[in-house]
């Protein structure tokens, strides 16, 4: 069972269920985030009747520096009028009915949340907040499906990164999510496609037809009469007369639609500079910089829905490396082996003389597969693994191949922890591309990371 | 027989041997009506027109001097129906005149190919000032009015998508306006641009060499120019405006020019403004072109504006003679031929192998006298000259071939007017112009 009690007066309630030994904090105003340690809680309930104050709260949570407490499980009352608008803040909804229910999610979330570790060398923002929202995703089990918002400056919110990132930078978001895509984190489809500002990439464009020869907006359409028996066309104002309409080139009347008269076209009157044309030209004004963009300067966006991958579950569990700042530019370049032998040298003696550790690694690829295949394909598979070894090295490391199936590299200056992670992600992603890539069941990949400070010049 | 007498055929020393009497009894027809009409008259006018020459170049000059002084605005309008690949083509044309002070404006008639697509892009690129569309096809005449309801220009100068222009023709086709301020439309001077590629173009190169441009030059010199071809001429915007622009057609070109006509202004024939079309290339497309035209000769100029025979207020013998000679020469001097050959089956059967060389040899004879005047009047003698091995053939080019067409357009014209059944114009509106008697 569960009980409701608040410790003293003026503080906020808790919710404790002694069964499974959880404690949720209720909040109802967005100074309680401040005020209590909601990081040793937990869950959040976020109990109030005023929209604002419950989206405040959200967000002093979700965007709190504390990793801890901005992936804690935090749920809204049920009660409050329009919450599906800020359903992106909140990991569900609450009601005295589904306590139970939401209790067990609470814990889902925790459990799996536990399982990811902290991270490891995270110095760039961008992939500290991807690393945040990896876990965020991973423990609720969900993929990052764009909700409408129209506080959002691309008409579209993501679940975590929409309560970090500024509304008004929600481009930022975008740009985040494909570049982590395109490393293989998420998995990527699009389900809209929108047009943003030239200057500002806002989504809160008004298109307006203008003068294609001033640019005014202030325009007059008006129907053109045909005229059937005399072949006279006009504007319908020209053949209206008081309750009536009347042919000025042949004085008949006009009754009959279709019979005496069709409207063929319309025509645009410019009432700034009394230009005539038919095709106004339209352009869509910025609502949020006020840059008025020709059409085909708009930049397009696609709305996607962004799903883990394998790989972002690994690195939602394990942790990433920073790697993808400058994807192309900042990848360690394979050098020869005799390169590799000498800087392997100065690298023991150097490391003689300091503190550090420094690590080798070795791949070693058993595959007949590989070993029946010609000199250019062989090359082709050389050039792909030194790619995939080099997604997970600092630009500093060092690569060199002696043939297709093995491979050796230094990591210099990383901790035993971090090491033995980069040999793992690089020995997965081998054998992926082995058993994706080439469709080689059959292949053995030997692993191997030592230390280099305990190692003997072995080249 | 002497040497001289062997080398004439025998069918003309048989005409000799009978004396003028009989050959101008015989030969009625030639003698009175074609000879007459189209040797005579043309080399006379042509006589005129070369003594008269110095005083009308000093009127010329100062006419086109004042042109360039006033500098008036013009409006090019070109009404037409899936003519989008032309577009192009004209645009380039007309920014190679050596008068600019023009906007150009194109009216899509409800194209069903990619001309809309074109006419937008151009606008767009500024090679025309405004590009208009009716989403419903109404008709060349409307097409025609909803350019001239947008047209700011003091003068408006129709043209046909299909064509090309010498880099003065706007400046030539405007002068004629500073001559005389009596002048309310100018006709350009339409010549045959794809002559090369058929003999049926050919025919009719010579044939627009031989009536539209010494036969406009006479017409106009005489003071019944009575058409302005739809593919290149101006008009003065308040007359235009007080006539009520164009009328349902087909051959409202005929009928603007009447109407100008009627309203008292002067029509003028602009020789040097030269303008180049394409024609049919095929017969049978040439055939429905002309049964469209001659149906409109017997609609307009013997039903619509009958009025200009009929001794009223606003009779004029200018007008009067303008349409009679039209109508004479083609309607009545059709039939008249039928009573000419009947006349000659039946009065002459056994001389036929005398009759029918001699009439060959004197159609042929005037086409090249006919053609000298071409030569005499043109400003492209070079090119021109070339086609005088088709002569010839002129004889049964118009002697029958166009004949026969035509007699057939006024057939089907007279007796089940036809031509409001034309699909050049949308029902709907020849239907209501056929209530109206338009």
């Amino acid at each position: 069972m569960f009980e409701l009690i608040q410790l003293k007066p003026n503080t906020p309630k808790l919710l404790r269920y002694e069964r499974e030994g959880l404690e949720v904090i209720v909040l109802e105003k967005v100074q309680d985030v401040h005020f209590y340690d909601v990081a040793k809680y937990d869950g959040v309930l976020v109990q109030t009747q005023r929209r604002r104050e419950a989206t405040e709260i959200l967000h002093e949570i979700r965007a709190n520096t504390n990793p801890v407490i901005s992936l804690k499980p935090v749920f809204l009352s049920s009660t409050l009028p329009g919450y599906s608008g800020i359903s992106y803040l909140f990991d569900g909804t609450y009601s005295d009915a589904e306590f139970a229910v939401r209790i067990q999610s609470i814990k889902e979330i925790n459990r799996r949340l536990k399982e990811t570790k902290i991270d490891i060398g995270l110095v760039n923002y961008d992939t500290s907040l991807i690393q945040q929202t990896l876990k965020f995703c991973y423990s609720r089990g969900i993929s990052l499906e764009p909700q409408r918002n129209r506080n959002s400056a691309i008409g579209f919110s993501y679940p975590f990164l929409s309560s970090v990132i500024e509304e008004k930078d929600s481009i930022r978001i975008l740009k985040l999510l494909d570049q982590f895509s395109k490393v293989g984190y998420f998995a990527k489809q699009t389900v809209d496609v929108i047009q943003g500002c030239k200057k500002c990439s806002g989504g809160y464009l008004n298109y307006r037809e203008t003068c294609p020869r001033c640019s005014s907006r202030d325009l007059k359409t008006e129907d053109l009469i045909h005229h059937f028996s005399c072949a006279h066309i006009a504007p319908e104002s020209v053949f209206r007369k008081e309750d009536h309409m009347e042919c000025p080139k042949c004085d008949k009347k006009l009754r009959h639609i279709g019979i005496d008269y069709d409207k063929p076209s319309a025509v645009y009157t410019c009432n700034s500079c009394d230009h005539e044309f038919q095709n106004a030209k339209i352009k869509a004004l910025c609502v949020d910089c006020g840059h008025d963009n020709e059409l085909h300067q708009l930049q397009r966006f696609s709305i996607s829905n962004y799903e883990l991958t394998p790989m972002g579950e690994h690195a939602a569990k394990y942790g990433m490396y920073e790697i993808h700042e400058k994807p192309v530019t900042s990848k360690p370049k394979c050098i020869s082996l005799a390169m590799f032998g000498m800087f392997r040298k100065q690298e023991i003696e150097r490391l003689n003389n300091t503190d550090t550790i420094s690590w080798e690694g070795s791949i070693k690829l058993n595959s007949e597969m590989i070993k029946g295949f010609g000199e250019n394909q062989q090359q082709l598979i050389r050039e792909e693994v030194q790619n995939i070894i080099s997604e997970y090295l600092h630009k500093a490391d060092l690569i060199t191949s002696a043939s297709a199936c093995w491979y050796r590299f230094i990591l210099f200056d990383k901790d035993e922890e971090m090491a033995m992670k980069i040999g793992e992600l690089v020995q997965n992603n081998v054998t992926k591309l082995l058993n994706d890539g080439l469709n080689d069941h059959t292949h053995d990949i030997e692993l191997l990371v030592t230390s280099l400070k305990t190692e003997n010049d072995r080249v | 027989m002497t040497v001289y007498e062997q080398l004439i055929p025998e069918y003309i020393n048989y005409w000799f041997e009978v004396g003028w009497p009989k050959f101008i009894r015989v030969f009625w027809f030639f003698v009175l009506f074609e000879f007459t009409r189209y040797i005579l008259l043309d080399h006379l006018i042509y006589l005129v027109k070369w003594i008269q020459k110095p005083g009308t170049s000093k009127g010329y000059e100062w006419a086109k001097r004042k042109l360039f002084i006033e500098n008036p605005f013009v409006s090019i309008i070109i009404p037409g129906k899936n003519e989008g690949e032309n577009l192009y083509k004209l645009t380039k044309s007309l920014a190679e005149q050596t008068y600019t002070n023009f906007e150009l404006i194109i009216v899509d008639d409800g194209s069903d190919d990619n001309t809309p697509l074109i006419g937008r892009n151009l606008e767009k690129r500024g090679l025309i000032d405004l590009f208009l569309r009716n989403q419903v096809r109404g008709g060349k005449a409307s097409a025609a009015n909803l350019a001239l309801q947008y047209a700011k220009g003091e003068y408006i100068v129709h043209l046909d998508a299909d064509c090309s222009f010498d880099m003065d023709a706007i400046e030539q086709v405007l002068i004629p306006f500073f001559l005389d301020t009596r002048i309310g439309a100018v006709g350009g001077n339409v010549k045959v641009r794809n002559a090369e590629e058929s003999l049926c173009a050919r025919l009719q190169s010579i044939e627009y060499l031989k009536t539209v441009f010494v036969g406009r030059i006479i017409t106009s010199h005489l003071g019944i120019y009575k058409i302005i071809s739809g593919a290149f001429g101006a008009f003065r915007r308040d007359v235009l405006d007080q006539v009520g622009g164009w009328d349902i057609g087909p051959g409202l070109d005929g009928d603007i020019t009447i109407k100008i006509r009627k309203s008292g202004y002067k029509i003028y024939f602009q020789s040097k403004a030269i303008c180049l079309t394409s024609v049919p290339k095929t017969f049978k497309r040439l055939t429905k072109q002309r049964l469209r035209w001659d149906k409109s000769i017997v609609r307009f100029r013997v039903r619509k504006h009958r009025d200009v025979y009929l001794p009223n207020a606003n009779f004029r013998w200018s007008n009067f003679f303008a349409l009679f000679e039209n109508v004479f020469y083609n309607i009545v001097l059709d039939l008249t031929w039928i009573i000419y050959m009947i006349d000659v089956f039946m009065n002459y059967n056994s001389q036929l192998s005398f009759i029918i060389p001699m009439n060959f040899t004197l159609y042929v004879a005037m086409g090249y006298i006919q053609f000298i005047a071409v030569l005499l009047f043109t400003e492209r003698r070079k090119e021109e000259v070339k086609l005088w091995k088709y002569i010839p053939l002129m004889t049964i080019y118009t002697g029958l071939y166009l004949r026969l067409v035509r007699t057939t357009a006024y057939y089907k014209e007279f007796f089940f007017k036809r031509s409001y059944e034309d699909v050049w114009n949308p029902t709907k509106s020849s239907k209501m112009a056929r209530r109206f008697g338009f």
